[in-house]
């Protein structure tokens, strides 16, 4: 289990035990965290799981493949710090990973 | 304003639509009785991964469920699993089920999918397999092991998935196509010669213009097709993908209107004003086409699903959205945004023979659909035009050197 902290466009905190192996995504969805929609299920189709990550942990999250910066690319909440949660996989490394979900999906 | 006098929903299914229609309903503020119903003994599932992920064994079952056990709890959710409805009483306004309870509604909303269309001969037969369900897909599961060769009935997307990761598996596979491309029904000809050539180089069989003649069995166990031109195709299982009905018997019993699909208007709204359907199950307006008709897919099971939670709570309607669609094979991703029929004429970008390149079909001057082959930008960009409705040109597409994100912010800012 690895502690991972959602946090909500108006500030509102909630953290989670995430199970490793799972995406972040997937952890949000499992403790029905609002704002991650992931209509596609995780398949790097949809871009609709997006979050920012905290900074701190940019470099553990390690980068995005070309298919996940394409995504990300069109999506007009883009920061330099934007990933698609469901390419994110939990594991202890991840451990207190903060990441702010952005205020729209589309 | 939120109608007061509604205390009471019950929707009739527990798959995609539902689950996102109890999410959405509560997300604006409905706070009333709230029922799902479930002819499966499996909490509203993702179906896309069955024939992907799960099918391969990547995915555990509980990953496929789409809400946590705590979700129905501290929403309020009323789940009735492996629960079927026997009958909708439009006067009385209740539902009655096979173990005889009787649920009371103010609001009815029919979310009870498709079902596999199935031959009347191949009925009763081992060796046969439908991909719809969880247990559709573990049955296939474990059937794996045994398996060395799978002929595949129908080459639309659930057949070919399957195909691949069966193939990846090192197991012979045949596709079973009637018409001379695969995925005949669902996009242009550019696409489906490149899922042949996809397929075909994974070492699948396919076979075009191909008539069924007889299905060959030993007792109840399917052993192998023979086809109209005599060839008899050996096998151990026939998976048959050749599309779905819609489940729309208890509506057409209940007198609502009904064809190729439960008809809805534009609030997903039957000709009965206290009963809805959506998703798949319903047969729906677009904007920008004539007819209205039905689509299989979570986009627009969830799209439907947000209509109908608006209209109950009296929220106004949701903006536009194209309708849209992906599939994995082997390594191959395919985004499709909008509609590629009717259209009159097509561009093609990128790179063909690389497998990474998108093809948009245009009906006149109209753009109307992408289908992008491991090519995310000119999906997202294609989606994102169809959706604000800008006037794409084939010959803005012309020169491949300008980026489908120059070409979209140059149509934002005309």
């Amino acid at each position: 289990m690895t502690k991972i902290t959602y946090i909500h466009a108006d500030g509102t905190e909630q953290t989670v035990d995430a199970e490793d192996g799972e995406s972040v995504m997937e952890a949000a969805m499992q403790n029905d965290i609002e704002g991650i929609l992931a209509e596609c299920g995780g398949a790097c189709a949809c871009a609709t799981c997006h979050v920012y990550v905290d900074e701190a942990f940019m470099d553990k999250v390690g980068t995005p493949s070309d298919m996940e910066e394409s995504m990300l690319e069109f999506n007009d909440y883009r920061q330099d710090n934007s990933r698609l949660s469901c390419q994110i996989k939990v594991s202890p490394a991840l451990e207190g990973l903060k990441v702010v979900i952005p205020e729209s999906q589309y | 304003m939120l109608d007061l006098s509604v205390n009471e929903i019950v929707v009739i299914g527990a798959g995609q639509a539902a689950i996102q229609l109890a999410h959405s309903l509560r997300a604006k503020g409905y706070e009333g009785a709230l029922h799902l119903i479930g002819a499966e003994a499996y909490p509203p599932y993702q179906r896309p991964p069955l024939s992907k992920a799960f099918l391969k064994g990547e995915m555990e079952e509980a990953r496929l469920y789409l809400k946590p056990a705590s979700f129905y709890e501290t929403k309020n959710v009323s789940l009735h699993l492996g629960t079927e409805v026997t009958g909708i009483d439009r006067d009385g306004q209740t539902v009655a089920t096979k173990d005889g309870q009787t649920l009371p509604y103010d609001r009815l909303v029919i979310a009870t999918g498709t079902r596999p269309r199935q031959l009347p001969e191949l009925e009763g037969l081992d060796r046969v397999q439908v991909m719809r369900g969880i247990d559709d897909a573990k049955t296939l599961k474990d059937k794996i092991p045994d398996l060395r060769h799978v002929t595949v009935l129908g080459g639309g997307y659930i057949g070919l998935e399957a195909a691949a990761v069966l193939r990846k598996m090192g197991i012979e596979v045949t596709v079973i196509e009637r018409m001379p491309r695969l995925l005949a029904r669902v996009t242009g000809d550019e696409i489906s010669a490149y899922f042949k050539s996809l397929h075909e180089s994974h070492g699948v069989e396919i076979l075009f213009d191909a008539e069924v003649e007889e299905f060959e069995h030993a007792g109840s166990a399917l052993t192998g097709i023979r086809m109209q031109d005599g060839r008899v195709i050996g096998t151990d299982l026939l998976l048959v993908g050749i599309g779905v009905l819609p489940n729309q018997e208890l509506a057409e019993a209940a007198g609502l209107e009904v064809s190729n699909g439960i008809h809805v208007d534009a609030d997903a709204r039957t000709n009965d004003p206290n009963i809805y359907a959506i998703g798949d199950c319903s047969f729906r307006p677009l904007e920008g086409r004539e007819a209205p008709l039905r689509l299989e897919s979570v986009p627009n099971a969830i799209e439907q699903a947000e209509i109908a939670a608006c209209h109950i709570t009296g929220k106004p309607r949701p903006g536009y959205e194209p309708p849209w669609f992906w599939s994995d094979q082997y390594d191959t991703k395919i985004q499709t945004a909008g509609l590629f029929t009717p259209h009159t004429h097509t561009v093609i970008r990128g790179d063909v023979a690389g497998g990474k390149f998108a093809v948009f079909y245009f009906a006149g001057d109209d753009f109307v659909a992408v289908d992008a082959v491991n090519d995310p930008q000119s999906f997202m960009a294609g989606k994102q035009i169809l959706k604000a409705g800008l006037p794409l040109k084939a010959t803005d597409l012309q020169d491949q050197t300008v980026s489908m994100m120059d070409i979209l912010k140059s149509l934002k800012n005309q």
